[in-house]
C-alpha cells in the first residue's frame, strides 16, 4: 500500500539504474546488429563460395582465402554472442539494484510514515488527556483550588503532559507550545543574526546580548509575579535600544507560529492526500492494472502517459468483463438448450436402455451356445452307446479303428454344424430356456406348493399353448432361412466348381491335341487339377449331406417340440430326448443321396454284416460280388464306360482316331529323334584323300583330308 | 598518400622480380629437385636464386625480394600443378577443409550452433587426413623407391622437378603393371 503511496508521489528517482539500463539495451541493440551483419555476410559467403576442385594456385589461394575468412566469421561471432551475453548480465544485474534500491527506499519510508503516524496518535492522546486536565482545573472550586492535595496532582500531571507535548511537537516541528521559552528561542535567533551580519556586514552584537537581557526579564517575571510587560520596564528601563529588538523579536515569533500552522495544514494535506493515493491505489489493484502502472512508473513515464495508460487499462478492463458476462449470458442460453434437447431426447434414452438389455441377452445367449455344445456331445456318446450295443465285440474293434480314423473330420464336422446352426441353436435355446422355466411354474403351481401364486386357467393356458406354437413357428422359419442359406451357398460353390471342372476339361481337350501334334503341353497337369477339382466337388457334396442332416434334425427337433408344447409339461427335454432317439436310430441307418460305390465294412444286422440302409425311388443296388468284379471305379466312370459302350460303331470311331493321332504323334517323335542324331562316315575320293561326312539335322559337312604332293606310284588309280 | 606508398612498393616489388628473373629458376625443368625440397620444407624462397655452389642453408630475404621471389614461386608451382595436377591426398584434405568452412558458415547463417558439431567432425578427419599424409613417407624413401623400380641413380641436383616428378608417375605406372620387379 505504502509502495504505490510513495510511487504516487514519485519519491523514487533512480536515474542512475535507468540510464544504466538505457544504456545496456542500445548495446544490446547494437550487438543485434552486429550479429545480424554476420549472418548476413555467412549468406552471401555461403552462396559465392569456390566449392569446385582448384585447378591453378590462384584458385587454391582464393579458396584459402574464403576458408579464412570463414574462420574469422565465426570467431567474430562466436564473440560477439559472449558480448552479448555479458552485456545481458550486467543489464539484469543493474535492473536487480535497482530493484533492491527501491525497496529498501519503500522500506524507509515506510517505517517513516509509521513512526509519524505514531506520533500523530501519541499527541492527540496527550492533548486530550490534557484539554480533560484543564477542564478539571477549570471546574475545580476556589476552596478545592487552595487545597494542595487535590490541585497539586492536577498541577502535576498537566506539567508532565505539557513537557511530552512540548518535546513531541517540537520533533514534529510544531514549537506553538514553546513560545514562552526565550532563551531556546534566542539561541536559535543569535545563529540567523550572526548569519544576517555576515551577509550585510553590519554590527548587531547589541541584538545578541538580549538573550542575557531577556533571561534577567524572565527571571523579574518570575520571581516577582508581575507581568512580563511590567519586568521588561523594569530590566529594561532607559535602554531604548532594545525596543527595537524586541518588536523584531516579537515578530519573528509570529512568523514562527505561522510557519508551523502552515506545516501543520500542509502535513494533513499530505496525509489526506496519501489516504487518498492509497483509496485510488488499492481500487487499482481490484481492477488489476495497478502492475501495469508501476512498471510505467518504474520505466520513468510521464504522469500524463500514465493516466492515458490509467484510463485505457480501465476501459480495456471493463470491455473484458462485458465480454466474459456477454459470455455467459450464452452460455446460460445453450446450457438451457442442452437440457431441453435432453428432456426431448428421452426416447433416445429408453432405446439405449433397450439396447443394452439387448446386449445382456447376447451375453445369455453366448453361455446358452456353450451349453449347447456340451450338449451336442452328450447326444454323440448317447448315439455311439445305441450303435455299440448293437454291434458285436469284433466289429467293434472294427468301428473304432474306423472311429479313430475319421475323429478329426467328425470334430470339423460338428464345428461346423455349430456354427451353421449357430442362430438357430441361440433361438431353439432361448425358446427352451422359456419353456423349462413355463413348465417349472406350472408344474410348481399344480403341486400347490404353499405360498405360490393361482393355478392358471384353461384359457390362460391355451394362450400359452398358442404363443408358444407361434414361437415355434418363427423358430421354424428362422432355421429354415438359415438352411436355404447354407444350401445356396453350397449350390454356389458347387456350381462354381462344375464350370471349374468344365474349364479344366476345355483345357484338356486343347492340350491333348497339342499332344497329338507333338508340341509343348501341359496334359498332365490339366488331368491333376481335374482329380483336385474332382475332390473339392466330392467334399462339397459331402458337406451339402451333413447340412441337410442337420436341417433334418432341427426339424425334427421343432416338429417334436410343436407336438409336446400342447402337453406343456417338460417339453423341451422331451423333445430332445425323442430327438436324440430319432438320430440314434439314423445313426444306424445309412443314407445314400447320391449313391456309393462302397458300403464300408458294414453292420451287424445279421451274420453277413447286413445294416440298414435308406434308399431312394430308381437307384441301383449290387451285389459285392459284382461291385468286385468292377474293381475300384468311380461311379461317374463307370457311367462312362456304359456310355462309351452304348455308343454307335461311328460314333465310337473318334475315340479310335484319337488312339491314332498319339500312335502318329510318337512315331513322328521318334522320326526327328533319328533324324536328329549325329552320323559321321569316312570316304576315300580318287586321290586317296580322307573324306570326313557329318551329317545332322538334315545337313552335311564334308571336310577333305589332303595328301602331301608326292603322288605315290603304287596308287590304285596309277 | 597511402595509395602513394602502395604504388611505390608495387613498383619495388616489380623491379625486384625484374632483376631477379634473370637470376632465378624460373621453369619446373630447370629447378633442382634438390631446391624445390627445401624450399618446400623450410619455406625459405632464397632457394631459387641460382648460385654456383650448393647450398644447404640459406638467409630469408628481405620483404621486398621475398614478395618478388613468392610471385616467382607461384608461377612455378603453376606450371607444377599444369603438368601433374594436385594429388589426390592433397585434393581430399581440400575438399574437407571446404566442408568444414561450409558447415562453419551455416552454422553462422542459420544461427544454430548444434551445427559445431560437424565443424569438429570435419576437424578431426582433417587432422587424421595430415597425419597419414605426413606419415606417407619422405623424400628420400621416393627417391628410392623410384631406382629401385626404374633402375637409374637419381642425383638430386641434376635432376629437375619436372623430371623427377615424371619418373614417380612413371614407376607408379610400372609397378601398377606388376613390371617393377625385374
Amino acid at each position: 500500500m505504502a509502495e504505490e503511496a510513495i510511487r504516487g508521489e514519485q519519491i523514487i528517482k533512480n536515474d542512475w539504474a535507468n540510464n544504466a539500463i538505457d544504456n545496456a539495451l542500445l548495446l544490446d541493440e547494437a550487438f543485434n546488429k552486429l550479429k545480424g551483419t554476420i549472418i548476413e555476410t555467412a549468406k552471401t559467403s555461403q552462396k559465392i563460395f569456390p566449392s569446385g576442385d582448384p585447378t591453378t594456385i590462384a584458385g587454391l589461394k582464393e579458396q584459402n582465402k574464403a576458408i579464412e575468412e570463414s574462420v574469422k566469421l565465426s570467431k567474430l561471432k562466436a564473440q560477439a554472442d559472449v558480448a552479448q551475453q555479458k552485456a545481458e548480465q550486467e543489464l539484469l544485474k543493474t535492473q536487480l539494484q535497482r530493484e533492491k534500491a527501491e525497496q529498501q527506499q519503500i522500506k524507509t519510508k515506510e517505517a517513516q510514515i509509521k513512526k509519524e503516524q505514531q506520533q500523530i496518535g501519541i499527541i492527540n492522546n496527550l492533548r486530550n488527556e490534557l484539554k480533560q486536565v484543564t477542564i478539571e482545573w477549570t471546574q475545580t472550586t476556589k476552596a478545592e483550588q487552595l487545597n494542595v492535595n487535590v490541585t497539586g496532582s492536577l498541577a502535576q500531571k498537566k506539567k508532565i503532559l505539557t513537557e511530552n507535548l512540548k518535546r513531541l511537537e517540537e520533533a514534529t516541528g510544531d514549537n506553538r507550545r514553546s513560545v514562552g521559552n526565550y532563551e531556546k528561542s534566542l539561541k536559535g535567533l543569535n545563529g540567523i543574526l550572526a548569519v544576517v551580519e555576515k551577509a550585510t556586514g553590519l554590527n548587531l552584537s547589541a541584538f545578541k546580548d538580549f538573550g542575557a537581557g531577556l533571561k534577567s526579564v524572565s527571571f523579574i517575571a518570575k520571581s516577582t509575579g508581575l507581568s512580563m510587560q511590567a519586568s521588561f520596564a523594569l530590566a529594561t528601563a532607559g535602554i531604548s535600544v532594545l525596543i527595537t529588538g524586541i518588536y523584531l523579536l516579537v515578530d519573528a515569533f509570529k512568523e514562527s507560529e505561522a510557519a508551523a500552522v502552515r506545516q501543520k495544514e500542509a502535513e494533513k494535506e499530505l496525509q489526506k492526500q496519501r489516504i487518498a493515493d492509497i483509496e485510488y491505489y488499492n481500487s487499482l489493484k481490484e481492477l488489476g492494472i495497478e502492475k501495469e502502472l508501476a512498471i510505467a512508473k518504474i520505466q520513468g513515464k510521464s504522469l500524463h502517459e500514465i493516466h492515458d495508460l490509467e484510463v485505457k487499462l480501465n476501459n480495456e478492463k471493463i470491455k473484458k468483463y462485458e465480454d466474459i458476462k456477454k459470455e455467459q449470458g450464452y452460455l446460460d442460453d445453450s446450457q438451457f438448450q442442452s437440457y431441453q434437447e435432453l428432456l426431448n431426447n428421452k426416447e433416445i434414452l429408453d432405446e439405449k436402455y433397450k439396447a443394452d438389455q439387448l446386449q445382456k441377452n447376447q451375453d445369455q445367449n453366448k453361455k446358452l451356445q456353450e451349453q449347447e455344445k456340451k450338449n451336442w456331445e452328450e447326444i454323440d456318446k448317447i448315439v455311439n452307446d445305441a450303435i455299440d450295443a448293437i454291434l458285436t465285440p469284433e466289429e467293434l474293434k472294427k468301428k473304432q479303428l474306423l472311429l479313430d480314423e475319421n475323429n478329426a473330420a467328425r470334430r470339423k464336422y460338428y464345428d461346423d454344424l455349430i456354427i451353421v446352426t449357430d442362430n438357430y441353436a441361440k433361438a431353439v435355446h432361448k425358446l427352451t430356456t422359456e419353456y423349462d422355466r413355463l413348465n417349472k411354474t406350472k408344474a410348481g403351481l399344480i403341486g400347490g406348493e404353499s405360498g405360490s401364486p393361482a393355478a392358471l386357467t384353461d384359457k390362460e393356458l391355451e394362450n400359452d399353448r398358442k404363443k408358444n406354437e407361434q414361437k415355434i413357428n418363427e423358430a421354424k422359419k428362422l432355421s429354415d432361412q438359415l438352411f436355404k442359406i447354407a444350401e445356396d451357398r453350397i449350390k454356389r460353390e458347387q456350381e462354381l466348381n462344375k464350370q471349374n471342372i468344365d474349364e479344366i476339361d476345355k483345357g484338356i481337350d486343347q492340350q491333348l491335341q497339342l499332344l497329338i501334334a507333338g508340341q509343348k503341353n501341359t496334359y498332365d497337369f490339366m488331368l491333376r487339377q481335374k482329380a483336385k477339382a474332382l475332390e473339392e466337388q466330392a467334399a462339397l457334396d459331402k458337406k451339402a449331406r451333413k447340412e441337410k442332416e442337420a436341417q433334418q434334425i432341427a426339424e425334427l427337433f421343432l416338429e417334436f417340440m410343436k407336438v409336446n408344447a400342447k402337453d406343456g409339461f417338460g417339453a423341451a427335454a422331451k423333445s430332445l430326448a425323442e430327438t436324440l432317439l430319432a438320430k440314434g436310430l439314423a445313426g444306424g441307418l445309412s443314407g445314400y443321396y447320391e449313391g456309393t460305390e462302397d458300403t464300408g465294412s458294414g453292420g451287424g444286422l445279421d451274420s453277413k454284416g447286413g445294416m440298414l440302409a435308406v434308399l431312394h425311388p430308381h437307384e441301383r443296388v449290387l451285389t459285392a460280388k459284382q461291385n468286385a468284379a468292377i474293381g475300384a471305379i468311380s461311379n461317374d466312370d463307370l457311367v462312362k464306360s456304359v456310355m462309351r459302350y452304348k455308343i454307335p460303331a461311328e460314333k465310337n470311331s473318334t475315340v479310335v482316331d484319337l488312339q491314332n493321332s498319339i500312335l502318329i504323334s510318337e512315331l513322328k517323335e521318334l522320326n526327328n529323334t533319328i533324324k536328329n542324331k549325329k552320323e559321321l562316315e569316312v570316304n576315300w575320293n580318287r586321290l586317296n584323300e580322307i573324306i570326313l561326312t557329318d551329317k545332322q539335322n538334315g545337313y552335311s559337312v564334308e571336310t577333305t583330308y589332303k595328301n602331301s604332293p608326292i603322288i605315290k606310284r603304287n596308287a590304285p588309280f596309277n | 598518400m597511402k595509395k602513394l606508398f602502395l604504388r611505390y612498393l608495387v613498383y619495388l616489388v616489380n623491379r625486384e622480380e625484374k632483376k631477379l628473373l634473370n637470376k632465378c629458376y624460373t621453369s619446373i625443368d630447370e629447378l633442382p629437385i634438390f631446391y624445390w625440397r627445401k624450399i618446400n620444407e623450410s619455406g625459405n624462397l632464397s632457394f631459387l636464386i641460382k648460385s654456383d655452389i650448393i647450398t644447404l642453408n640459406k638467409k630469408q630475404p628481405n620483404k621486398i625480394k621475398q614478395v618478388a621471389l613468392s610471385k616467382i614461386w607461384d608461377r612455378l608451382y603453376d606450371e607444377y600443378i599444369l603438368m601433374f595436377g594436385f594429388s589426390e591426398d592433397f585434393k581430399e584434405i581440400q575438399r574437407k577443409k571446404v566442408e568444414q568452412a561450409m558447415w562453419r558458415l551455416r552454422m553462422i547463417a542459420e544461427n544454430n550452433k548444434s551445427f559445431n558439431f560437424f565443424v569438429n567432425l570435419c576437424q578431426t578427419e582433417l587432422d587424421a587426413m595430415i597425419k597419414a599424409q605426413n606419415d606417407g613417407g619422405n623424400f628420400y624413401e621416393t627417391k628410392g623407391y623410384i631406382e629401385s623400380i626404374l633402375h637409374i641413380q637419381i642425383d638430386e641436383m641434376k635432376t629437375s622437378v619436372a623430371q623427377f616428378y615424371s619418373y614417380i608417375k612413371l614407376a607408379q605406372s610400372k609397378s601398377a603393371n606388376g613390371r617393377g620387379s625385374d
